[in-house]
């Protein structure tokens, strides 16, 4: 259990804190969270792929570990070729096949996403391809496998060479970035370029030196490089300045040509500072771009996460994760909670469903059933229902399901980013949830483990609260039954009272005992009426022990007329049970007095007694089951520890409050007091 | 030797032969059976005075029996039963049940029950209900002509309504009325509010006439039930 505790703490943290966690949901087998070995298993569309993905699936049959793939999707990765993505769902089969789990996460960063990845989900052996994405160009920084392996201090990297390298570099040129000639750009560049053009052609009138006008044109390649997209233009417009340089200005003007050799020098140094300052210019630009939306991530991730953690309900749980998805997407959000009995729930909030035809919702219900039975996305985009259109998300931690999520595409496939938003916030909520059933889960375990140990000590008491006086009354029958003529009269007097007063015991026992039953079938099984408290103290007054007689019981009657709404059986066993209780507590000629009064919208009842008291250790217990307070075993004769508990329930069941007080100046009072209600009369 | 012939319907033998022997030493005659068809044989070819009947029976349900006999004999009908929920109580009484007891019961309270019916009993023989312009129960006594209630030779001051409510009780003394019975025959529907104002109006009725009289408890209140007169 503290382990999944520790889980959750540290996943709150990362996403609290760490801008590129965008893990879809926490792929753990929280069952196989424990010493046993993991191997994971990168997967990539690249051919060699195949060969990696059998290596893990052997190294994991000889650990006998559990074995997961992992496939990170990247933004850029959306797109690629139909070629790559058959081989892509080529390797996700066989690696199904050879018995791993499949999971896809979603991030800029590989190294990163694997190394989070294999953290969250106790990874002990990360399986990679030393040539499976990456660039071994000495400039581009360190590869991937060495990023992982950085990552990652405690694992251990099984690196598989890839000898396939041909066919590799074959492949890398046809997923080359597509880039994209945009005649909107093109003109911006060639309007920026005739300013620069006209202000060199200016300063060249005013005599200013050439390099004035070098710099002027390095400018406007700067300026080019931050407006438009793509390094390509800040290319082409640092080469376009160094010819139309050559052309305006330099000699013989209006040609391509310098007599001037030193000229060759200026124009390659204005060429590669040109580029040089465009391509910083442009990385500057990308790098703004990225943080403003990697922060904007973060909080949008932040709220969601305080939001969803807020709510402590599956439908209110459910609401705030359509609002939210509604408000990142803008689209038609719905939502299907996994249990069908539970109401769907539509963002925009309409109620277009009607609208659609017979034929739809039922195609629509198939891909829910699919969805949260395989729990793996399906819809538009997907290769399961891909003519359907909307997308649909299962909200699962682990193997369990919570539901499914769709989102309306209709053609217009989400933007990577959103989509890669959608799914840290579906995998948030879908943790919420987790949480949230894991916390009732453990309530309800502990509150059927409570009322087990309750009903064993029940059971206990009254076999023992029952068996004393059937003991007593089946041997003084059998005593009167043999020796009738050697008792005297006396005697058989003596023996004939013990019967009676036993059965009365039991039959005590036995109306508590009802009542009891009755107050554990719940508030709705009360027979709740509207009552004069009076009536209900004379009537219990007739039910009181036989050995009333002992003792002076004194009833105080009012004037008022408060009217209680209440189960009049329940409170007279109430009330016995506490006149009861004071007769066998107090000695003999006690006075027992019973007054009621009206306060606050409330009716109270006392009933005190001029007995020896209770002690104030035993005032806090008294109520307790089982709790008797001369005796500190509840085997003890005659017990019934439960009768003052009991009172407490029904008490409480009526939703009103029972405490003791100390009577002035000696002795012992009960105080009740229950809700009074006001009464229109009929005429 | 006591006149009166009491039928006892009750399949455990233990509670009917403790039942018996308490009517034998009190010298009542009495007729015992252990089940439904055989309580009706009795009450119709026997014709007794009081019937004391168990509602749980292993042929029929004791107040299908409540319904048959009343189908064609008024004859007062103690129903004893082991079922602890008011309902069950208020359905017997109102199927026309006289009175009722639960299990566990003392003896006392079986012979003072039966002895509440059969003092109803000899009032009704005595005279008709509706021939009565006068009723008198102890010091009480109603004018029904003039509509005035006396209690000790003096008279007291009663609303409308406590009026008919005491009218009700009389007409139906010795009689265990329920609180829906009660308030359809006064307002003519039972809603909730009826029934909690006839609390009050019974409160008021009965401290009026403790007042007067301190001796005599005329009004029994059944708590959950309802509430009946007393023959005293």
């Amino acid at each position: 259990m503290e382990k999944i505790i520790g889980f959750f703490q540290k996943l709150h943290q990362n996403l609290s804190t760490h801008e590129e966690s965008s893990l879809e949901y926490i792929p753990v087998d929280l069952q196989d969270v424990g010493e046993k070995e993991h191997v994971l298993v990168c997967l990539s569309p690249s051919p060699s792929n195949a060969r990696i993905i059998r290596a893990a699936s052997r190294m994991a049959k000889a650990f006998e570990a559990s074995f997961t793939a992992l496939y990170v999707e990247t933004p850029q990765s959306n797109p690629a070729n139909e070629e790559d993505r058959i081989r892509l769902q080529n390797h996700m089969n066989l690696a199904e096949i050879s018995g791993a789990k499949i999971e896809t996460v979603y991030g800029d960063n590989i190294a990163y996403q694997i190394a989070e990845f294999s953290r969250l989900s106790n990874v002990t052996k990360i399986v990679i391809g030393r040539s499976a994405m990456e660039k071994n160009y000495p400039w581009q920084g360190p590869s991937l496998t060495d990023r992982v392996i950085e990552l990652t201090p405690n694992l251990e990297v099984h690196i598989i060479p890839d000898r396939d390298t041909q066919n590799r570099s074959k492949r890398k040129k046809s997923i080359r970035p597509h880039i994209s000639f945009n005649w909107k750009e093109c003109l911006i560049c060639i309007g920026i370029l005739f300013l620069a053009s006209c202000l060199g052609l200016l300063m060249y009138e005013k005599g200013l030196n050439e390099s004035n006008i070098v710099t002027t044109y390095l400018l406007s390649v700067v300026i080019i490089s931050i407006i438009t997209n793509g390094k390509i233009y800040g290319a082409l417009a640092s080469l376009a300045t160094v010819f139309i340089f050559n052309f305006l200005f330099i000699d013989p003007k209006y040609t391509l040509i310098a007599y001037d050799e030193g000229y060759t020098i200026t124009f390659i140094i204005m060429f590669v500072s040109g580029m040089i300052a465009g391509t910083l210019a442009n990385r500057l630009k990308l790098f703004a771009a990225q943080s403003a939306q990697s922060a904007y991530r973060t909080r949008i991730l932040l709220e969601a996460n305080q939001e969803l953690g807020k709510k402590q309900e599956q439908e209110q749980i459910l609401q705030t994760l359509g609002n939210l998805l509604l408000r990142l997407s803008g689209r038609k959000i719905v939502i299907y909670p996994h249990d069908s009995n539970e109401s769907i729930l539509h963002f925009p909030n309409s109620n277009d469903s009607t609208q659609e035809n017979e034929a739809n919702q039922e195609e629509n219900i198939r891909i829910i059933k699919w969805v949260m039975k395989n729990n793996k996305k399906a819809g538009a985009g997907t290769d399961t229902f891909s003519d359907a259109k909307d997308l649909y998300y299962a909200l699962r931690v682990g193997d369990q399901n919570y539901g499914a999520v769709s989102i309306e595409i209709a053609g217009q496939p989400l933007d990577a980013y959103v989509n890669s938003m959608l799914l840290s916030i579906i995998g948030e909520c879908s943790l919420v949830l987790d949480n949230l059933r894991n916390r009732e889960e453990k309530e309800e375990a502990n509150l059927r483990a409570q009322n087990e140990r309750l009903r064993a000590n029940l059971l206990r008491a009254i076999s023992h609260d029952l068996r004393t006086p059937l003991t007593a009354i089946h041997g003084n029958a059998n005593i009167l039954i043999r020796n009738d003529e050697r008792l005297n009269e006396e005697k058989k007097e003596h023996l004939y009272e013990a019967i009676y007063d036993d059965s009365i015991w039991l039959i005590q026992l036995v109306e508590n005992l009802l009542a009891i039953t009755k107050i554990e079938e719940g508030r709705m099984h009360l027979h709740l009426q509207l009552e004069l408290l009076t009536d209900v103290i004379e009537e219990a007054l007739n039910h009181v022990d036989s050995q009333k007689k002992n003792h002076i019981i004194q009833f105080k009657k009012t004037d008022s007329f408060t009217m209680t709404r209440i189960d009049p059986g329940l409170i007279v066993q109430l009330i016995v049970n506490i006149i009861n209780n004071a007769i066998r507590y107090t000695q003999k000629g006690s006075t027992i007095t019973i007054s009621t009064e009206e306060k606050d919208n409330m009716v109270i009842m006392r009933i005190s007694d001029n007995g020896p008291g209770i002690a104030d250790h035993d005032k806090k217990h008294i109520f307790d089951m089982f709790y008797t307070a001369n005796q500190q075993i509840i085997d003890g004769r005659r017990s019934l520890g439960m009768g003052l508990a009991l009172c407490k329930s029904i008490v409480l069941a009526h939703k009103g409050s029972i405490w003791v007080e100390d009577t002035v100046p000696q002795g012992t009072t009960f105080v009740i007091s229950l809700p009074a209600e006001e009464v229109q009369l009929s005429e | 030797m006591n006149k009166y012939k009491i039928l006892v319907v009750e399949d455990d033998t233990a509670v009917r032969n403790l039942i018996t022997t308490t009517l034998e030493t009190q010298n009542y005659t009495y007729l015992a059976c252990e089940n439904g068809k055989e309580a009706i044989l009795e009450a119709v070819s026997h014709n007794p005075d009081v019937v004391l009947l168990d509602l749980g029976l292993p042929d029929m349900d004791g107040v299908d029996i409540i319904r048959k006999i009343r189908g064609w004999s008024n004859m007062p009908i103690i129903v004893i039963s082991a079922r602890s929920d008011d309902r069950d109580k208020i359905e017997a009484l109102d199927a026309g049940a006289d009175d009722y007891l639960t299990k566990p019961f003392s003896v006392e309270e079986l012979l003072a029950r039966l002895r509440v019916a059969l003092r109803r009993l000899s009032y009704m023989q005595g005279k008709l209900p509706q021939e009565q312009t006068v009723f008198e129960n102890g010091s009480m006594r109603i004018d029904y002509t003039a509509g005035c209630v006396y209690l000790s030779g003096e008279e007291i001051h009663l609303t409308p309504i406590e009026y008919k409510l005491l009218i009700l009780l009389a007409k139906n003394i010795g009689k265990v009325l329920t609180h829906t019975y009660i308030t359809e025959a006064i307002w003519g529907h039972s809603w909730e509010n009826d029934v909690a104002s006839l609390r009050v109006f019974m409160a008021t009725l009965r401290r009026k006439l403790e007042k007067m009289d301190h001796e005599n408890d005329y009004i029994q209140t059944r708590v959950g039930i309802g509430y009946r007169m007393v023959k005293v």
